[in-house]
């Protein structure tokens, strides 16, 4: 009776692929022109799958950041080509204006806007939920459950798209975007269009008055979308259509395959109705309502936000993450669906239980709860020899006592080392550093120094404006600057400064020193982070133009020490009779090539990549390189 | 009551080790003996050396995760993250650790994966020593010949065949253990 659940069994010309990767393939296919996007966890190696394609007509880009992607992208598609801008659900923040505006001009050419939501989270500042912003903005949204169906949506989203004149949101979750799965051979390309661009002011240049014309297009838009037939395609009984239970699931994404594994794991798919819907906006409530038939109460597994819920909650009985049955925040495990549906179906009380496994016979055995053992999760740390390190070493001896405000990329585990007091979001650390000047300088009250720390695509991407609104108003502070020359923390995407485009090539270079001139900064200074005494110095007197109410301008750098494929220089010695384990390059330096020990302090050979900078870290002088010549 | 669908793998280690890696040898594996896979990896943060679990599933599950105490074997490549990896591993089923001290719970297997990879001159391949002691285990479910034919194709050539020695050495350090009483631990 149910159809068959959105994945098939593997055949000889399947691949192993990411979510991400499949995704690709589907943007690929069906003939996406323009791809542009910026990195960021969950979401990037969409397009690093996409740029190894090496299509011949396709403009792919790692745009400066996500609102100048979407703008890029939705000019291609007024001009009738295929388009797609990535991004993570934080980055959609930085895209929402285009996007608000771009729901009303809508568009020629299909435009995907691709946002992986990252419930947990695992890599980001915030669980929110794009859907919200989708509902905000009247943008369709569709929910991939897994990899082979996210490739599948590609089309789908394309084909609305089009037909409605309007982007589409594709959100996969997390893990979506990373778990693999069988993916079928890669299709055709779709042929493209040739780019064509007609004028037409009242709607691509619209007026306050037009804009009301265009809003009531949207409105009339998002009626028709929710009656079509390729959405309402997407929501359908994976299991259970005719089962007897009172109680229906209606999920979506993720959760709908945990819910689709507990159900046949308990042996209940021909009594537990559990009804995916794909397209999550407009949400066709009419529609799932029919569906449901005659039953009234439902449970809602959805993430990260509940949304579903609040939308059905007017018609049904309904139970999700909003009326608290399910835990309202962090990600939606096999667990919590597992305790969820045994609470809703009253199948047990939902605890963690440890149960035989593979090839148990003992069918009826009571299952035992059992407390699990708390148990601890390294923590990431900055690796060993990278120079964020010894320019947080530096910061720390330079200006003790200060104000350091961070930001997001690997630097932001600077917070670990005393390093990064705040973080907030893409370039708050240059705005925040402004604000905190702002508080401690307008009575008599001393100041504490204020530093603000980035790195340079964080720069790039939002930290600009923030430093031409500092000078402009006067505020004094450190700009330290962590130039690594890449975008290092979602795997070395290229940045501005080197110039490097997507695909490997050479574009043309856009240097920092001269941006930070053109924001109106005299105090400027470039020094490299691992010749630490030095930079130490530099970065005294870049506080010493601060306490005279200039802005001053620090740039580190160094390459990230995942770029470079030699040693930097030989491993240092420890002398132990020296050395009186007082844990400072141990911990306060924090290196995690050095460790301490019942032996004392050691360093890790085959982790250290030589870069000498704990030899000026110890205080007793008990590290030391020997002889160079050696 | 319960019947899982599918072998559940959970694969337990440090950014660095290559436990993603691991689970692509597994699933690609899979994929060749025509069985359903899926498998999740942890991204971001925790490539900067913080603990890494991988979860891996042969067979008919559509989620990429599994549930606490659910999992058919628990593989870890370092022993600070076994506890991590055990919470996922159903009572009595069987861990493997990769550990140079052998002072774990005395129902694990312990592998000297480092020692292994390193005496052919390729410690980076650890890894592959422990899947080859996995694959050693009742039920594994996949064959070493399946994994041996991925291997044949993953990686730079330079090292494909270092790779298979290991993973062989890896297969030898449990065969030849099976046939000497068990060591008190």
């Amino acid at each position: 009776m149910s159809p068959d659940p959105p994945f098939a069994d593997p055949v000889e010309d399947r691949r192993l692929l990411l979510g991400n990767e499949a995704i690709a393939q589907g943007l690929y296919e069906e003939g996406c022109r323009v791809a542009a996007g910026y990195p960021g966890t969950p979401s990037t190696e969409i397009l690093e799958a996409l740029t190894a394609y090496r299509a011949a007509d396709l403009h792919l880009e790692w745009s400066v950041n996500e609102k100048v992607a979407m703008e890029v992208a939705c000019a291609a598609s007024y001009s009738g080509l295929r388009t797609a801008v990535v991004m993570k659900q934080v980055g959609l923040n930085v895209a929402l204006d285009p996007l608000m505006s771009l729901a009303y001009t809508g568009v020629e050419g299909g435009m995907l806007v691709i946002v992986a939501d990252d419930p947990g989270p695992h890599s980001s500042q915030t669980e929110q939920d794009t859907r919200l912003i989708a509902l905000a903005s009247g943008i369709p949204v569709l929910d991939p459950i897994t990899p082979e169906e996210a490739l599948e949506m590609i089309r789908t989203g394309f084909g609305i798209s089009e037909k409605h004149g309007i982007p589409v949101i594709v959100r996969p979750l997390l893990r979506v975007c990373h778990s693999r799965a069988p993916i079928r051979a890669i299709g055709e390309r779709v042929p493209g269009s040739q780019p064509r661009f007609e004028k037409d002011v009242n709607r691509w240049a619209a007026t306050p008055k037009h804009r009301l014309t265009l809003h009531q297009h949207l409105i009339d838009k998002l009626k028709d979308i929710k009656g079509d037939d390729d959405l309402l395609e997407t929501y359908r009984f994976l299991c259970g259509r005719e089962g007897s239970s009172e109680i229906a699931i209606v999920a979506s994404g993720v959760p709908a395959a945990y819910a689709y594994d507990y159900i046949q794991d308990r042996g209940l798919q021909n009594s537990v109705p559990l009804l995916a819907v794909g397209a999550q906006h407009p949400l066709n409530v009419d529609r799932i309502t029919d569906l449901l038939g005659e039953r009234k109460k439902i449970l809602v597994l959805e993430e990260p936000g509940p949304f579903m819920e609040i939308m059905l909650a007017g018609d049904l009985l309904v139970d999700g993450r909003h009326s608290g049955s399910v835990p309202s925040a962090g990600e939606m495990t096999p667990d919590t669906v597992a305790g969820a549906l045994e609470k809703a179906l009253g199948l047990g009380g939902g605890e963690i239980r440890i149960e035989a496994g593979v090839g148990s016979d003992d069918q009826d055995a009571q299952p035992e709860v059992t407390t699990m053992p708390p148990v601890s999760e390294t923590p990431p740390v900055l690796c060993a020899g990278c120079s964020h390190r010894s320019s947080f070493w530096a910061l720390k001896k330079a200006i003790p006592g200060g104000i350091f405000t961070g930001d997001i990329g690997c630097y932001t585990l600077g917070r670990s080392l005393g390093a990064v007091d705040t973080v907030l979001c893409m370039g708050a650390s240059v705005s925040q550093a402004a604000g905190f000047y702002w508080a401690f300088n307008q009575s008599d009250a001393k100041s504490p120094p204020i530093a603000a720390v980035i790195g340079d695509s964080t720069f790039y991407h939002s930290g600009i404006p923030g430093l031409i609104n500092a000078v402009q108003h006067g505020a004094a502070f450190v700009l330290l600057i962590l130039d690594n020359g890449t975008t290092a923390m979602t795997g070395g995407q290229p940045t501005p400064g080197s110039g490097k485009l997507a695909d490997g090539g050479q574009g043309n270079i856009v240097p920092l020193e001269g941006v930070v001139r053109g924001c109106g900064v005299e105090e400027l200074w470039v020094a490299d982070p691992q010749e630490s005494e030095n930079f130490t110095d530099v970065l005294r007197l870049a506080a010493d133009s601060c306490y005279q109410g200039r802005m001053a301008v620090v740039i580190s750098r160094s390459p990230c020490v995942l770029d470079l494929r030699d040693r930097q220089g030989p491993v240092p010695e420890i002398d132990q009779e020296l050395c009186d384990e007082c844990r400072l390059c141990t911990d306060s330096f924090g290196c995690p090539a050095l460790v301490l020990d019942a032996e004392g302090v050691r360093i890790i050979e085959d982790q250290c990549p030589g870069c000498g900078v704990c030899v000026t870290v110890c205080p007793r002088s008990a590290i030391s390189v020997g002889d160079p010549v050696e | 009551m319960t019947t899982p669908s599918s072998y559940d793998i959970v694969l337990a280690g440090k950014g660095g080790q290559g436990v993603l890696f691991l689970s692509r040898v597994v699933g690609e594996a899979g994929l060749r003996e025509g069985i359903g896979v899926r498998t999740t990896e942890t991204h971001g943060m925790a490539m900067r050396g913080g603990s890494v679990l991988c979860f891996v599933r042969i067979g008919k599950g559509m989620g990429p995760l599994f549930r606490k105490g659910m999992a058919s074997l628990l593989m870890a490549l370092h022993e600070d993250e076994a506890a991590l990896g055990r919470v996922y591993l159903a009572q009595d089923n069987p861990a493997i650790i990769n550990t140079r001290d052998s002072k774990g719970s005395v129902n694990d297997l312990i592998v000297d994966a480092d020692s292994l990879a390193a005496s052919v001159g390729n410690p980076r391949s650890a890894n592959l020593a422990l899947l080859g002691a996995a694959t050693t285990i009742g039920g594994f479910p996949v064959s070493a010949k399946s994994i041996e034919s991925v291997i044949q194709g993953m990686g730079t050539v330079r090292y494909r065949s270092v790779n298979l020695e290991i993973f062989r050495l890896g297969r030898e350090s449990q065969t030849s253990k099976a046939q000497r009483p068990r060591e008190k631990h």
